[in-house]
């Protein structure tokens, strides 16, 4: 893929919550309430201005079938194009630069959400999407892929458990200064490295939580976005990967799915040395190892470096290259197939310097990087401007 | 907009509790089947790409490399020994429930094979660590029925 041959900037983001349990409302006035700050944000009337919505969803996570059925009215997007992405929201943002880029619409909403508390048996749903044939009948809660791999990269890359617990530390202290994050907290390495083993050397502090919120946001053609707003963020450069989904033939070790997605977007982005191309990175940290191993797929260490360099202090907010300043999933909450998006709200409320107490000065360029989760080898990587 | 319309006494929220009843069979399909046929008799095959010279565990119709058909010829006996490439102790249920004892899970790299095999690895007192040599342990043959849990576990090679 080369360089879009359309400009598409974001124009408009809106969210509810993010909270660890919302009785309050059903996903779908969480819906109404995100699209309602995003078109608002944006300055359209969803009615007479947008062209078609974009969401991502898993039917087994809203226990619903063809639950994409039930997304256009909480939208505004009633007898619009609609489509349904499964797979994490990154990829629905992919799927509506596309049809932009493609001429089939000017401006369109991007969507995904989780009512993760809704769901009174998630780890038995993420159980079911492990392979009915060869792994199901052991009847292993997935989190043993957490464990496996996270010993593997430990090995491979030396890394000292110390510096994944790190990241924990990091990433939830964040989440003090976010009025979003879920799981704010003030912890030390011992709180984490103490708390209850999940699969070793995985504990529970390493695990991200599911949460509840939404997110939205509108995309629009270049020439469009400009008459809407004096502040766009544009998107440079997508890409999205799937490695071998089997345990077997997967890369246990360097996240290839992840290397594979960013080599795309760094060359539509014409990015060389993304070490450098970047104030700040949103990335994937539903396990806290995964933060690390995802840094390294970047490119933006060499493999084993990651750890030394969140030990150092370089990913925290002040650092060389602050990374998840949001808290990421480890302090916001786990949004399920909205984790990406939610990586991606940040890097827009810091692109447009709204990110108050945990503002990264002068953020002009930023890299938001998603995985789909347990059990996947599905990432999602996109480059945002304040430049077109 | 919804924000001021929140419900705020907690004995007013209603929700309807279900479940979704899902019922299938999975087809092993060419190779699983013959694969599972091959655990029943005590035995762990592989199919070998000759183009790529990778070795799929469990065999495989095909070769995801170089999209290559993997036929009769390319099946080849694999293991029962191997290498602990990596492993866990689960201490969590399916159901989320704490579980205790833990289980322990090992990631094998079996003699001859590429891919890696996922399955339960007994403690029998020798330290884990990545390297070991592990053995595949099979049910005794009247408890087969040609599933993957016919292998019973991985062991410590004595």
């Amino acid at each position: 893929m080369r360089r879009l041959n359309t400009e598409v900037a974001i124009v408009g983001a809106g969210w509810s919550g993010f909270r660890s349990i919302s009785p309050d409302l059903s996903f779908r006035e969480m819906m109404f309430e995100a699209a309602t700050k995003a078109y608002t944000d944006a300055g359209i009337d969803p009615r007479r201005d947008l062209d078609g919505l974009v969401t991502a969803e898993e039917d087994f996570h809203e226990g619903i079938a063809i639950s994409d059925e039930y997304v256009p009215d909480q939208m505004g997007a009633v007898l619009r194009s609609v489509h349904t992405i499964a797979g994490d929201g990154l990829q629905a943002l992919a799927a509506g630069v596309m049809q932009i880029a493609a001429g089939a619409a000017r401006i369109v909403a991007v969507e995904s959400h989780s009512k993760a508390s809704n769901v009174l048996n998630l780890d038995q749903i993420t159980a079911l999407a492990m392979d009915p044939v060869f792994q199901r009948p052991l009847e292993v809660h997935p989190v043993f892929i957490a464990g496996l791999e996270l010993r593997r990269y430990l090995e491979v890359t030396r890394t000292p458990i110390e510096h994944v617990a790190r990241v924990v530390v990091k990433n939830r202290r964040n989440a003090l200064r976010n009025p979003r994050a879920a799981f704010p907290a003030d912890l030390s390495l011992e709180d984490v490295l103490d708390s209850e083993p999940l699969a070793e050397p995985l504990t529970r502090a390493m695990a991200a939580a599911p949460a509840d919120g939404c997110v939205v946001f509108v995309l629009a053609r270049g020439d469009v976005a400009r008459t809407l707003t004096d502040r766009p963020v544009w998107i440079r450069g997508l890409g999205w990967a799937t490695d071998s989904y089997t345990l077997e033939n997967r890369d246990w070790e360097g996240a290839r799915y992840l290397r594979q997605a960013a080599e795309r977007a760094y060359r539509q982005a014409g990015i060389r040395s993304p070490r450098r191309a970047f104030d700040l990175v949103e990335v994937d940290d539903t396990f806290a190892y995964k933060e690390l191993q995802h840094l390294e797929a970047l490119g933006l260490c060499r493999p084993g470096e990651a750890g030394w360099w969140t030990a150092e202090g370089a990913t925290e907010v002040g650092g060389e290259l602050p990374v998840n300043p949001s808290g990421g999933c480890l302090g916001e909450g786990h949004l399920l197939d909205a984790s990406g998006l939610a990586r991606l709200l940040e890097a827009v409320l810091q692109l447009r310097e709204e990110a108050g107490p945990r503002q990264v000065p002068n953020a002009r360029t930023a890299l938001v990087a998603s995985w789909r989760g347990l059990p996947t080898t599905t990432g999602a990587v996109a480059v945002l401007s304040r430049e077109p | 907009m919804p924000l001021k319309e929140r419900i705020s006494h907690i004995d007013e929220v209603r929700s309807w509790q279900g479940s979704i009843r899902l019922e299938g069979v999975y087809t092993a399909g060419v190779a699983g089947e013959r694969w599972l046929r091959g655990l029943q008799e005590g035995r762990i095959y592989g199919t070998r790409c000759p183009r790529c010279r990778y070795t799929y565990v469990p065999a495989r119709l095909f070769c995801e490399r170089c999209f290559g058909h993997l036929d009769e010829a390319t099946w080849v006996e694999v293991g029962p020994q191997g290498t602990l490439t990596s492993w866990t102790r689960v201490h969590v249920a399916l159901d989320g429930q704490r579980l205790s004892p833990p289980r322990c899970i090992g990631l094998v790299r079996l003699d001859g094979a590429d891919a890696l095999l996922v399955h339960d690895l007994l403690e029998d007192g020798t330290p884990l660590r990545v390297g070991l040599r592990v053995e595949a342990v099979f049910r005794p043959p009247a408890e087969r029925v040609g599933s993957i849990r016919d292998l019973a576990y991985f062991r410590p090679v004595p």
